[in-house]
C-alpha cells in the first residue's frame, strides 16, 4: 500500500497502488507504446555532436505537437 | 515497428553484460523503479570512453543492429546523442544527457533492478527537468508525490528511497494535470498523452 497524504489525489494513489501489484514484465508492457512519429521515425540512424544540437534539431524539424520542443 | 518489449530489454541487458558495456537506463529506468509511466523511447546513458564505445558497437551487432563503418566509428567516438532505428527496436544512445555531469557520478548512485543498471531516480528527474520540456514541468509537479510513493512501489529495491523527488504518473493522470495547469483543451488530450509519452529526452 502506498503512503497516504491529504495532498495527493486519490486517483494517483490508486494508479501507483495498481502498478505496485503488477510484475515488472507487466509494467513494462503497459509502459511502452508505439506510434509513428513523423520525421523522427523517417531515418534509420541519426547522431548529433552535442545534446544541445539534438534539441535544436528537434525544435527545428519536428512538429510541435510531438512534444520535443522546450517550453 | 512494434512497441519495445520486456524481452528486448532483457536482450539489451544480457548483450551489454556480455560485452561489459557501462550503461545506465534513463527514463525507462523510472518504469523499472515502479512508476506507472508511458513512453515510446528506450534510451540508455552510456559511458563515453573508446573502450565502452567499442563494447557498445559489438553488443549492438549481437542484437541485430545494422551499422555502417562510419556509424560504428561515431559510436566508438562517443557522439553525444545517437538515435538508432536500424535494428530490431528503436534505441537512443545518450553519451551526454542533460542534467547529469559525469557518468561516473551517476554510476555511483545507480540501482540494479532485475539485472538492469538503472540511473538513480534523482538523476532521472534531474535530467528530465534539465530538458525544460512540458513533460519535465509535469515531472516537477509530481515530485513530492513520487518521493512518497517510491519506497512502497519498488519492492525490489529494499532500502532504497529517493532523497529528493521523482515522477511519475500514468498518461491519464498527466493529461488531467495538463488540462488543469497548462491550458490544454479536452479535445487535445490525445495529443497531450502522446507528446508526453514520446519525449523522454
Amino acid at each position: 500500500m502506498v503512503a497516504r497524504t491529504a495532498s495527493i489525489p486519490p486517483e494517483w494513489l490508486a494508479e501507483f497502488d495498481a502498478a505496485a501489484k503488477r510484475s515488472l514484465e507487466q509494467r513494462w508492457k503497459y509502459a511502452f507504446i508505439k506510434t509513428y512519429k513523423p520525421v523522427m521515425d523517417d531515418a534509420p540512424y541519426r547522431s548529433w555532436d552535442s545534446t544541445a544540437d539534438y534539441r535544436r534539431w528537434c525544435e527545428e524539424n519536428l512538429p510541435d505537437w510531438l512534444g520535443y520542443g522546450r517550453v | 515497428m512494434a512497441a519495445f518489449e520486456y524481452r528486448q530489454a532483457e536482450e539489451i541487458r544480457d548483450a551489454f553484460d556480455r560485452h561489459r558495456v557501462r550503461y545506465l537506463i534513463g527514463k525507462s529506468g523510472a518504469i523499472l523503479l515502479g512508476f506507472p509511466d508511458t513512453t515510446q523511447d528506450a534510451d540508455v546513458f552510456v559511458q563515453a570512453t573508446p573502450a565502452n564505445g567499442r563494447a557498445i558497437v559489438t553488443a549492438l551487432g549481437d542484437l541485430g543492429f545494422r551499422l555502417t563503418d562510419a556509424q560504428k566509428a561515431e559510436i566508438e567516438r562517443g557522439k553525444d546523442f545517437v538515435q538508432l532505428k536500424n535494428g530490431p527496436f528503436d534505441l537512443d544512445l545518450v553519451f551526454a544527457p542533460d542534467g547529469i555531469e559525469r557518468f561516473e557520478d551517476a554510476w555511483k548512485r545507480h540501482v540494479e533492478v532485475a539485472g538492469f543498471m538503472v540511473a538513480h531516480i534523482d538523476d532521472i528527474i534531474a535530467s528530465k527537468r534539465a530538458t525544460n520540456r512540458e513533460g519535465s514541468r509535469v515531472t516537477a509537479a509530481f515530485g513530492i508525490v513520487s518521493r512518497i510513493l517510491a519506497c512502497a512501489t519498488a519492492p525490489r529495491m529494499i532500502g532504497y528511497c529517493p532523497s529528493t523527488y521523482a515522477k511519475i504518473s500514468g498518461a491519464t493522470m498527466v493529461a488531467s494535470l495538463s488540462t488543469m495547469n497548462f491550458g490544454v483543451s479536452i479535445a487535445n488530450l490525445p495529443q497531450v498523452i502522446f507528446s508526453l509519452g514520446v519525449a523522454p529526452l
